[in-house]
């Protein structure tokens, strides 16, 4: 490998991920910022490139530039204009500063201070069958897990966020409540006060 | 590669008996909803009794990935047991009070099945799925009754703060990984790895000044690496600085789910922290037996002195639980790498505590329970009288109280008596010190509940005595009897229990052996 061609690409990887998450952290705009958090892991994954680690890069693209920040943006539009700017001044900004620095100098201790060992060099082409291999055959349990783990989670899901028709019921009364208590400040319902509904409505 | 299939078949059936669980409530719509429950008791009481007699003699490995020893079948039989009285003494609270029965019984098998792999697991990554499926049927458990704004509140900072730590120990993890080139204990068991890298390699250059390797290189990933790990799974199971979502989730949650959170998820944490530790970290053990040992005596002390305050008994037991934490990490810090002997006597120590604790904390909330099915309220003032309403059920609270406060006759006597011994043995007498007079701080809280039920009269409008439905008396004449058994005899227990954790050691003492040998 040319050592030039590799710096360079070191190098411009580097500065785009590190320039990527300072302006994610710069920029007011929430949507902006995402965009920026996709050039930053854009860049994270031409540096797994670089380690000739190609199947992460892509499952890098394909799941965090691609699926995560899809998402992410999703979940800023469905929220209210007003509360989407990060804009506001925020006062634990110094303390919060001075934890990431030292969390920054730990890790850069660790990093340069610690024997890693040599990394074991593999073929381009090889990587994605070999962890496709080692999945389904040394590895089979904790994939299994992992189902099992999905499993859990998606009934689990199910359970917590289906509404049952009870349910709905007690919603309702409790909304009732809310809009019964807020009628006792209403000068109209003092004069008509509101009927007490059920139990519900007294607590 | 050949992988033995057949040393995992308990968990296969955990997993189907789960599924099939909640598959029986979409046939089965107008069965009564206590049968899932009894189902899934008998299934997991079938499972645990052929787990014990059809594996106790195996000894073997599922491809370095997972072992099958008398640990990991200790460890079933016990977890199994756990889940199996949890089940027993929610029936009735859930039939009364929550929905989506067929999904809460399959959760808790989920549950019980995160636990019996993370006890058996001898690879980084499996145990941490493990945990992760312990922990997100926790979550879901935790805030399953979903219109009670505290589980909500529960649930949704127990599943913030899992995540952070989740976070904490997979980047540990990582740093191990990076250090020692595997993720398998045997592999980061330091005979395996090649050359300079490996921990043994360093410690024998750090030991003998020799053998060609700086002693201050190549440690600080393997130091950050274990404290992240350390913190992780300080989380999980409670300990001080990581402890505060605990008393939220174990107020917020179903009283039946904070028994098994209490119980059951603290003992899996510990199975695995002490396998961990035993197997994969004892050659580094100068490397975190102080932040471990300055973890302990936090815990001990913080948690006895925020227990002091509690009005909740839900909240009382949360810090009761944290303090408990501090004991066990004792049973960790007195584990020693230069005598093997003496690390399995803490290990066998820290086993028994953890039994000895589960079995009494399982018989306080199968009480309390019966108790809040009767008149839905769970603060210490609502026990007054409770002597009078209903004699067993106080004293079944009275004698689990006094076993966690470490009362002779009672479990928790012997089991911290062994587990303090073995820190004096190690030299840590300040550890044992702070253990001992923490334990008489904890008598102060407990005497004030069981002052509550049988120095006042009952008050309120329901005086009236009441009866216990019968599956759950008869779980709690079993419980009660188990905490007074390991207090008067807990000779036969404690050898199961040596025996079990002697493969513990196995690694470390060859490892050990061969450095004599050098």
């Amino acid at each position: 490998m040319s050592d030039f061609g590799f710096h360079l690409a070191f190098w411009s990887l580097a500065a785009m991920t590190i320039g990527g998450a300072s302006m994610i952290v710069v920029s007011r705009n929430l949507i902006h910022a995402v965009i920026w958090l996709v050039l930053s892991m854009l860049g994270i994954a031409g540096l797994y490139l670089t380690l000739s680690a190609e199947f992460i890069a892509v499952v890098q693209v394909l799941i965090y530039v691609g699926a995560i920040s899809v998402l992410m943006l999703f979940a800023i539009m469905l929220t209210p204009r007003a509360e989407r700017d990060n804009s506001q001044h925020i006062k634990t900004a110094g303390p919060a500063g001075v934890v990431v620095i030292m969390v920054m100098i730990a890790t850069m201790w660790v990093a340069i201070d610690t024997d890693w060992g040599a990394v074991r060099e593999a073929a381009l082409t090889e990587q994605a069958r070999l962890i496709g291999e080692s999945l389904i055959k040394h590895y089979i349990l904790p994939f299994e897990i992992g189902a099992v783990l999905l499993t859990a989670a998606l009934v689990g899901a199910i359970a917590l966020a289906r509404q049952d028709d009870e349910d709905a019921a007690v919603h309702a009364a409790s909304l009732q409540a809310e809009l019964d208590d807020d009628g006792s400040v209403d000068p109209v319902d003092v004069v008509d006060p509101p009927l007490p509904t059920d139990g519900e409505a007294s607590t | 590669m050949d992988l033995e299939y057949q040393l995992i078949i308990p968990e296969f059936v955990m997993a189907g008996l789960a599924v099939v669980i909640i598959a029986a409530a979409l046939a089965f719509r107008n069965v009564d909803q206590k049968w899932f429950g009894y189902a899934t008791a008998i299934g997991l009481a079938i499972i645990a009794v052929i787990t014990a007699v059809a594996y106790w003699d195996t000894n073997d490995d599922f491809g370095g990935v997972l072992a099958v020893d008398h640990f990991t079948v200790l460890f079933r039989v016990f977890f199994l047991g756990i889940a199996f009285f949890t089940v027993m003494a929610a029936v009735q609270f859930a039939g009364e009070r929550l929905k989506n029965h067929a999904e809460f019984y399959g959760l808790i098998v989920f549950a019980t099945l995160g636990m019996m792999l993370l006890a058996a697991s001898r690879e980084l990554l499996t145990a941490y799925l493990s945990l992760e499926l312990l922990s997100f049927s926790f979550y879901i458990l935790v805030g399953f009754n979903k219109l009670n704004p505290f589980s909500n509140e529960g649930s949704l900072k127990y599943m913030l703060l899992g995540a952070f730590s989740s976070a904490l120990m997979l980047y540990g993890i990582s740093l191990i990984y990076g250090v020692t080139g595997s993720t398998t204990y045997s592999a980061i068991g330091p005979d395996v790895v090649e050359g300079t890298r490996s921990i043994a390699g360093q410690l024998a250059s750090f030991a003998g000044g020799s053998g060609g390797v700086d002693p201050d290189g190549a440690r600080p990933g393997l130091l950050i690496g274990l404290v992240l790990i350390t913190a992780g799974l300080g989380f999980k199971v409670s300990a001080v600085p990581f402890h505060q979502w605990t008393p939220d989730a174990y107020q917020g949650a179903p009283l039946p789910i904070t028994a098994f959170l209490s119980a059951g998820g603290k003992a899996a944490a510990f199975a695995f922290f002490l396998r961990l530790f035993s197997e994969a970290f004892l050659p580094a053990a100068a490397e975190w037996v102080w932040f471990v040992g300055i973890l302990a005596a936090v815990t001990m002390i913080v948690g006895n002195l925020m227990a002091l305050q509690q009005t909740n008994f839900k909240r009382l037991m949360a810090y009761s639980s944290i303090s408990q934490v501090g004991y066990l990490l004792v049973g960790i810090v007195a584990l020693d790498a230069a005598n093997i002997t003496q690390s399995q006597d803490a290990a066998s120590a820290l086993v028994l505590h953890l039994i000895g604790y589960v079995t009494t904390n399982i018989a306080v909330f199968a009480a309390i329970i019966a108790f809040y099915n009767r008149t839905g309220r769970d603060d210490i003032v609502d026990l007054r009288g409770l002597a009078e309403r209903q004699p067993f059920l106080a004293f079944a609270i009275a004698a689990a109280l006094f076993s966690l406060a470490g009362m002779p006759l009672f479990a928790g006597f012997a089991t911290k008596f062994i587990i303090f011994q073995a820190a004096f043995n190690n030299g840590f007498l300040w550890l044992g010190a702070i253990g001992v007079t923490a334990s008489f701080v904890s008598l102060y809280y407990y005497l004030m509940v069981i002052k509550q039920m049988y120095l006042y009269e009952p008050e309120g409008s329901d005086r009236a005595r009441f009866h216990v439905s019968r599956p759950l008396a008869g779980a709690l004449v079993v419980l009660v009897a188990g905490v007074l058994f390991i207090g008067l005899y807990p000779t036969p227990l404690f050898d199961v229990i040596h025996s079990s954790t002697a493969g513990l050691f196995e690694q470390a003492a060859a490892i050990s052996a061969a450095a004599v040998g050098n």
